[in-house]
This record gives structure tokens, sequence and C-alpha cells, in this order.
């Protein structure tokens, strides 16, 4: 925007007069109206002639649309959308059947992680297809409203005590089928109340539209290649180290694998996990219409990530599945603020034009969210580090009736310190929403005012 | 002259487009509402607490009715802590497949070299026909070393199961000169965190065989028409089934068997 641009209300140089405004009429009159249609002769009445019963208009009628440009960008992300989410439903029947073939004669942590995959697979892609659908076709989305946090904070603990109470009285796990949705909830409410409670500081700022398919990518999209790139560089690391890098069974006096594993848990699994788990946020980033929501749409991409491993994790505890929740409780914080800060940082790089800093701003939420993740999960190995620290760290600690130890200290010590940041950056988002900014380029383009991206219309 | 009311070449004000054609005026794009989803916060509400709920309830009751172990029979053939030698077990004292009473139990260790999973602490002293066993299976003592218990039940040198237990609750049922597992399940009732050891139990009575873990029942059958009949010259016995590359370990505490 110029100072000048009396559109703009700036004020003009001196030494022009002030601009007028563009006169309502022409000066010249005009031509006046065609005719609709000529006019026609009479019946010569002494020949058979019936007389000429006048022409059309002398031009076509032009019609009286102009189609606003077609979309291509809503276009293709539909289309890859559309694609992706069919071949979701595929793979959760994929899935559903093994698991139905499987039934008689499967474990706790299968029917957990196969089921609860299955059932996002089918019943969130349907759901992801309908939004793709109705975005292809132009339809809004509604903001998205979730309950206040306080309600998913109580339903965590309720089931958490519920699991505790189970351990504690000794009394048996259900057969698998029965369990697993108690176990299934302990990995789900956690994180959702994570994200119910950043979105109400944020004050809701996007749409259903995109939280879902946000956090349909970072449940299969992200995981699926942080999966497979962890998977190859694990290969790559134990070929070039000549070490079993990827098991936890380390033999402290092996410096290779020590070394392998240490980069392994804190290099590698960040790099590939902060780097893939905000892609589906990515991919709508310039449609964003600000840090608030490119914040919150990473944080579902990372909610949705989170809930998947966690899953996996808490069934690997078997009898145990309550252990493994109640330690993995701050898990959603790690992935959910991480993937957040992760596309807060491309979106101050790629779309932060005005933003002071952005460069800046933009790479420390990235570094942020890598270094996080690896600070995370080096610190579990600090229990192979013989002495005092090692000692510390594998005391036992009962955590009303569970047995834990020292880590599981240093792990809410750890959440504790990632919660303090998401409510600064919340906090900070927050200020900044409610102050003017500048609007990006892209928002400014398609329209000819100057205005936000609206929040109505197709583009949401 | 008279003026039209309506100037044909004139700009209709707010129009997007000033220098278009008159007939070419492009619609006011057409505005959704966006509904508010007042209702929303209340459906998800009202389903996590149904699902919360019935989860609950669905893990206890289940749970609840879950079968007990069996009880044990009424004649107790040995009974033995494990803590040290009493004379009952005969130790084998091969490099790749070594059974020792160390570490307050039997411990048994196996690396990759051995070819076979092999029995290396045998309960020489007495001999089974009908049987229930219980022990305590307890981690490895060494950090570098994976559990992976082998418990055996033998009919004769060549006959038997061998049941083979992993740090995950899996358990794997092998006969000899088989390669695939005749048998295989996880014991949703096993202690991960195995600190506080878990308790395996193997009933068997004729071709039928109960196997319970942790005082839950988690399997009777016929081992999938594999089990065995002892006939009173069986042997039980215990051991570390060999890994694919490293050591494995297994140690054993509070063995009890008994007899009907």
């Amino acid at each position: 925007m110029s100072p000048t641009d009396p559109q703009q209300g700036g004020a003009m140089p001196p030494g022009y007069p002030p601009a007028s405004a563009y006169p309502q009429a022409a000066p010249n009159p005009g031509y006046g109206a065609p005719p609709a249609v000529a006019p026609g002769y009479p019946a010569y009445p002494n020949y058979g002639y019936q007389g000429y019963p006048g022409a059309p208009g002398y031009y076509l009628p032009f019609p009286n649309v102009v189609r606003a440009p077609r979309d291509n960008y809503r276009l293709v992300v539909g289309i890859i959308c559309t694609v992706s989410l069919g071949l979701t439903l595929l793979g959760g029947a994929l899935f559903a059947v093994i698991l139905g073939v499987e039934s008689s004669n499967t474990s706790l942590s299968i029917v957990a992680v196969l089921g609860y995959i299955a059932l996002t697979a089918m019943a969130g892609g349907g759901v992801g297809l309908y939004f793709t659908i109705r975005a292809l076709m132009g339809r809004p989305s509604a903001t998205v409203r979730l309950p206040n946090f306080i309600i998913p904070l109580l339903l965590t603990v309720a089931v958490l005590a519920v699991g505790i109470v189970q351990y504690d009285a000794g009394i048996p796990q259900a057969t698998p089928w029965l369990e697993s949705p108690l176990l299934v909830l302990t990995g789900i409410l956690p994180a959702v109340t994570i994200f119910t409670f950043a979105a109400q500081r944020l004050g809701f700022p996007t749409t259903w539209r995109r939280v879902w398919l946000s956090f349909l990518s970072g449940t299969f999209l992200a995981a699926l290649i942080a999966i497979i790139l962890e998977v190859i560089a694990g290969f790559a690391l134990s070929f070039l180290l000549r070490a079993d890098t990827g098991s936890l069974n380390v033999d402290a006096s092996n410096a290779s694998q020590v070394i392998g594993l240490l980069i392994t848990v804190s290099v590698i699994a960040p790099l590939a996990e902060e780097g893939f788990k905000p892609i589906g946020p990515f991919i709508i980033l310039w449609r964003l219409s600000g840090p608030a929501e490119a914040f919150l749409v990473g944080m579902a991409a990372g909610t949705g990530f989170a809930i998947f491993e966690t899953i996996g994790y808490i069934g690997s505890g078997v009898g145990d599945w309550v252990v493994i929740a109640v330690l993995r409780i701050g898990a959603g914080l790690l992935h959910s603020v991480g993937a957040g800060m992760a596309t807060l940082g491309w979106y101050y790089l790629l779309r932060g034009k005005g933003v002071a800093q952005r460069y800046a701003k933009g790479l420390g939420c990235l570094a942020y969210a890598v270094v996080q993740h690896g600070i995370f999960n080096g610190s579990t190995l600090l229990q192979l580090v013989p002495g005092p620290l090692q000692d510390l760290l594998s005391a036992p600690v009962w955590f009303f009736g569970l047995p834990m130890d020292g880590s599981f200290v240093l792990a809410l010590v750890l959440y504790a310190g990632i919660a303090t940041v998401l409510v600064m950056v919340t906090n900070a988002l927050r200020k900044g929403a409610s102050t003017p900014t500048p609007v990006p380029v892209a928002d400014v383009a398609p329209t000819p005012a100057a205005q936000p991206t609206p929040a109505i219309g197709g583009l949401r | 002259m008279q003026q039209p009311d309506v100037q044909p070449f004139a700009p209709q004000p707010q129009q997007p487009y000033p220098y278009a054609f008159p007939m070419m005026v492009a619609p006011p794009a057409k505005q959704y509402p966006v509904p508010e989803g007042r209702r929303v916060p209340t459906i998800w509400t009202m389903t996590l607490i149904v699902l919360a709920v019935g989860a609950a309830l669905a893990a206890i009751f289940g749970g609840l009715l879950r079968p007990v172990a069996p009880a044990p029979f009424g004649t107790k053939v040995y009974a033995n802590s494990l803590a040290q030698d009493d004379g009952a077990w005969q130790l084998a004292n091969d490099p790749a497949n070594m059974c020792v009473f160390a570490n307050g139990s039997l411990d048994a260790t196996a690396d990759e070299t051995a070819t076979t999973t092999s029995p290396s602490c045998t309960l020489s002293a007495h001999t089974v026909t009908d049987f229930d066993m219980s022990v305590r299976l307890l981690p490895p003592a060494a950090s570098n070393t994976v559990f992976l218990a082998a418990i055996f039940v033998r009919a004769s040198e060549t006959d038997g199961v061998a049941f083979i237990i992993s740090d995950t609750g899996l358990i794997d049922v092998y006969v000899p000169n088989q390669r695939p597992p005749v048998l295989s399940f996880t014991a949703d009732q096993w202690h991960a965190n195995m600190s506080a050891g878990n308790v395996f139990v193997i009933q068997a009575q004729g071709s039928t065989y109960t196997l319970a873990m942790n005082g839950v029942e988690v399997y009777q059958g016929d081992l999938n028409g594999y089990a065995v009949n002892a006939a009173g010259s069986g042997s039980i016995a215990l051991g570390a089934a060999p890994p694919v590359s490293g050591s494995t370990e297994a140690r054993f505490t509070d063995f009890t068997l008994t007899a009907p």
C-alpha cells in the first residue's frame, strides 16, 4: 500500500489539487440505448406478401455472467487430497480385514494399533473426503469449535484412573477387544486436551476442514514418511558405525553402539519427524490467515502423529500398558508443539513479508522443534551413562502404585518446560492477532481491494 | 435531448471491473453463511463422555469375567525358590548354552553360536505325567542381553514341546524338527516391566494344556494337536532360547511342581 494512495487514505503530495471522485455519469450524454429489435414493415395489401416481421436485435445478447477465475491451487490440493483419502480408506479397510482374520489370536497391542488405524482411516478418511469434496465445490467449512479443555482433561484423568485402579487392584485385563478401547482413549485424550487448550487460547482461528485434514496428514502421511526415513537412516548408520544402532539394549561399553543410538534418537528421529509432521499444513500454508492459524493447524498434524505413535507405545506395555500411558501423558505436547512451531517457522519464512525479523523467527521456530525433540529423546539415554545420574534415573518411583523410575520425573520436568513454551507462544500469537499486521501479498493479489483472506467462501 | 435515467457507459458504483462492458458486470460473489457450530462442542463432549464410560466398563467387567489360572494339583512334587542349588537340576556347561545358579535365580544364557534351542537346566530329580508347573520369569541380569526364555516339556529325548517366551509376552510353541511354531500368541497379562517378574503356569492333563500368566488363563487346548503326554517318563527343563545375533538370558525363580 502506498501512503499517497488516496484510496487507502493517504495524503496527496503538495502542488496538486485533490482528486475528485470518478464521475458517476460521463459528460457525454451518450447515444442512447440501441433498439432491442429492428422495426417491422406493414403488409403490402395488393400482394401476397405478408410483411416483414422484424429482425432480431443486431447484436447477440452477451451472457450476463463473468466466471471467477478457476482456483487452480485449490483444485490441485483437492485432487491430491481426494486421491490420498481414497488410499487411506482402502488402507483402513485392509487393516480392518487383517484385524478380522487375526481376531482370535491377536494381542492387545495389535488390536489397539490396527483398530485405531482402521477406524481412523475409514471414519476419519470419510470425513476428510466429505470436507475435500465440499472444498472442490467451493463450499465453506465452519470455524472449529471444541469443548472447554477442562472436559478432555477430566476425562483423561478418569480413564487413567480406571487403568490404574485395574492395575493396582489386580483386576485382570479384559480380552484385547474389550481392553483396547480404554488403552486407545488414554492415548487420544491427553493429546486432545493439549490441542483444545491451545485452540481455546488462540480463539479457534481456523476451520474444521483444515484441522481435520492436517490431523489426518499427521496420522498417516507424516508417520509413514518418518518411519521409512528412520528405517533407511538407521540401516545406513548401522552400516557406517558397524554396530546395532536401533536396539535399546545397549552395551554401554560399546562406544559405536552408544553413539549410534544417540544419533538415531536425537538427530535422525527429530529431523525426520519434525521435518514431515507439518507436511499437510505446509501444503495449505499459502491459504492460512495468519501465524496463529499456522501454529494451530501444525498442532493438529502433530496431534495426529502423537496419538498414532503413543498408542503403539502404550500397546507394547501389554499387561503394564497403563504404566506407559502415564509415562507418555505429555507426548502430545512434544509432538503437537513441535509440529506447531515447525509450521509457524515455515509460515514466517514463506509468508512473513513485513514481519520483523521474519527469517530469524522462522529459522528459530524450526530449530526449536528439532532441538526440543532431540533433547527429549536424548534424555532417555542418560540412563545408560554409568554414574550417579544413572542411579538417580533408575531409582524406583511409585506413582499411585505404578512402578516407574526416575526417568518419569525427568519426563515430567520436560513436559512442564514444553507446556510453558506452549503458553508463551500462544500468548504471543494472541497478542499479535489483536494488533494489525501487514497483509501478505498473496492475499492481496486475487482480490481487487486489499483485505485479509475472507472467512467465507470456498477458501477456507 | 432528455438524459436517460441510467447512463449505460458510466461505471456502476462498487463494481469490481470499472472498464468492463455494462453487460459484463460480474455479479457479487455468493456469500455462504458460515455455521457457528454451537452444537459441535456439546456433541464432542457427549461423545467423549460416552466413549470413556463405555471403555471403562468394558475393561473392568471384561477383566472380572476372565478365567483365572487353574488351581495347582494336590500333590506337591517339588518346590524351590531356585536361589541356591539343591541338586535337583542338571546344569549344562556349554558357553553357547549355559545354566548356573546366580543372581538369586537359576540363570540361563545362550548366544548366537547355539545351533538349536535345547534345555540347559533340566529337573532331573523328578519325572512327570500330568502336572502343574509354576515358575517366575525374571529379566536378564546383564544389560546387553535380551530376555528369551525357554520351557521344555519332554516325553523323551526326541519328543516334546518347547514354550519360547519373549520380552513382549509373545509365546511361541515349538515341536522338534518343525520350523514354524505350532502355536503363537501374546499373553496379554504379561508385565513388560519385568522387574517384579511374570508368573507362568503350565498345567497338563492328558493332551489338554492350560497356560496361565500372572494368575489369568491365557490358553487352553491341545497345542493345535501337538500336545505331548509324558506318560510317567517325562521331564521338565528350562533354558534360554538362542538369538539370531547377540545373546539372550532368562532367570527363573519360585519353581513349583504339583501332580494329581
